[in-house]
């Protein structure tokens, strides 16, 4: 019985050999349930699906996706060659000369941690220390949009990509987001246990990306990543283990 | 060598965001689960065998990295993007097989299927790949694939009939919206 219709949905999608389709027909004549699962499959069948995803298709690929595939190292924990060192550098340059913020100052040292992760759970420095910092904005929204005795969630937190960067150390990628704005950064845990931000996006609407700043996150991210990004299991057990480093 | 593949990764690119956001019902989740997979893709290109389909190598990776993120999911608790509610089919109910599916229905029944059948919607009916190819990217026999694909369309349609409130009401259900 299940046989047959997997016969018929491999008929609907032109999967059947030339030789057995002559027995399905002269089965599909004398078994209506078999015609009615055929009617299904037609119904949901690559054509008529594919149809409906082909806008997609016909997006253009993002250029930092572009630049990912492009650019990002190949070698499973590289050793830093020259012209690594050097693409890093002009990264750098072009990424502070983009973000003039304080708060967006990239990979240089303790002094201007903005965001603490430990685990699952985070906090947040007060904004004030780290000038125009996505908490500043949000925290606006929330005072200006939110009714007396309602709570306003300030913050929505998503890592969307953990790995290890070429010091060994643990790296996670992840989105913020406040009713309307978003930012995307990277933390790197340092040796203390502190997660340190050393890049992060102007927080921006909801639905828009701010131009070339996704594709400076993803170019950097590639340009620390050692090895494979960890998955969802590896960071359950990591995160339960409190990042140990060996 | 390397050059080469990653020119034939970026042509792959157009499909392979196609397939991601089948499987994430987001472009921004779609395309940040592109980034990990050409990523992890990169990072161990030697395994990838030249003769053998970069395009089948690529969404293997995707499907995994995704299979695996929704299998950690579960193990914490489904999670409802509540922009789902919003992007239900309307209110005008329609027969599913007599009009044109669109983008928003046949998106949001994909999200109410298991990952698997999900995925192998994914890789069938929009990506268009063999059922031997599925089975090879998936890492299960073709018997399994056709299985699970009968199941898969037979729940898809029969959500894509259901009228649009029960849809809503089901819904709001899950997520108390």
């Amino acid at each position: 019985m299940e046989h047959t219709h997997h016969k018929a949905m491999a008929l609907a999608d032109a999967e059947l050999s030339a030789a057995e389709v002559p027995a399905l027909i002269h089965e599909l004549a004398r078994n209506p349930s078999l015609v009615r699962a055929l009617q299904v499959y037609i119904a949901v069948g690559r054509q008529r699906v594919a149809k409906v995803y082909d806008t997609k298709r016909e997006e253009p690929v993002p250029q930092w996706l572009i630049d990912t595939v492009m650019h990002a190292p190949v070698e499973r924990a590289a050793v830093r060659s020259a012209s690594k060192r050097s693409v890093g550098r002009d990264m750098l340059k072009r990424l502070k000369e983009r973000y003039t913020l304080p708060g967006w100052s990239l990979a240089a040292g303790p002094a201007f941690a903005a965001l603490l992760i430990a685990a699952s759970a985070w906090l947040l420095v007060p904004p004030s220390s780290h000038g125009d910092t996505l908490l500043a904005a949000q925290l606006q929204h929330a005072i200006e949009t939110t009714a007396s005795g309602q709570d306003a969630a300030l913050l929505s937190f998503r890592p969307v990509l953990t790995f290890r960067d070429k010091d060994q150390a643990y790296c996670r990628q992840f989105e913020i987001r406040s009713g309307v704005e978003r930012s995307a950064a990277l933390a790197c845990r340092q040796d203390t246990g502190v997660w340190q931000v050393v890049m992060q996006t102007p927080p921006g609407p909801l639905g828009t990306t701010p131009a070339g700043a996704r594709e400076d996150l993803a170019r950097f991210v590639a340009s620390r990543m050692s090895g494979d990004p960890l998955d969802a299991k590896q960071v359950d057990q990591l995160k339960d283990r409190g990042w140990p480093q060996n | 060598m390397t050059d080469e593949i990653r020119s034939r990764m970026v042509a792959v690119l157009p499909r392979l965001r196609r397939f991601a956001y089948a499987l994430t019902g987001s472009t921004e989740h779609g395309d940040d689960l592109v980034q990990e997979a050409c990523l992890r893709a990169l990072s161990r290109v030697e395994r990838w065998q030249p003769g053998t389909r970069l395009d089948s190598w690529m969404y293997r990776i995707a499907q995994n990295i995704w299979l695996d993120r929704m299998r950690a999911n579960k193990v914490r608790g489904e999670v409802v993007d509540v922009e789902a509610v919003e992007e239900l089919p309307g209110l005008d109910g329609r027969e599913i097989t007599e009009s044109q599916l669109t983008l928003e229905e046949v998106d949001a029944a994909l999200r109410r299927l298991p990952a698997e059948q999900r995925a192998v919607i994914a890789l069938v009916c929009i990506e268009g790949v063999s059922y031997k190819e599925a089975a090879e990217i998936s890492g299960v026999p073709i018997g399994t694939i056709m299985s699970r694909l009968a199941r898969a369309r037979q729940a898809l349609h029969a959500i894509l009939d259901e009228p649009a409130t029960m849809q809503k009401a089901r819904v709001a259900a899950r997520t108390g919206f």
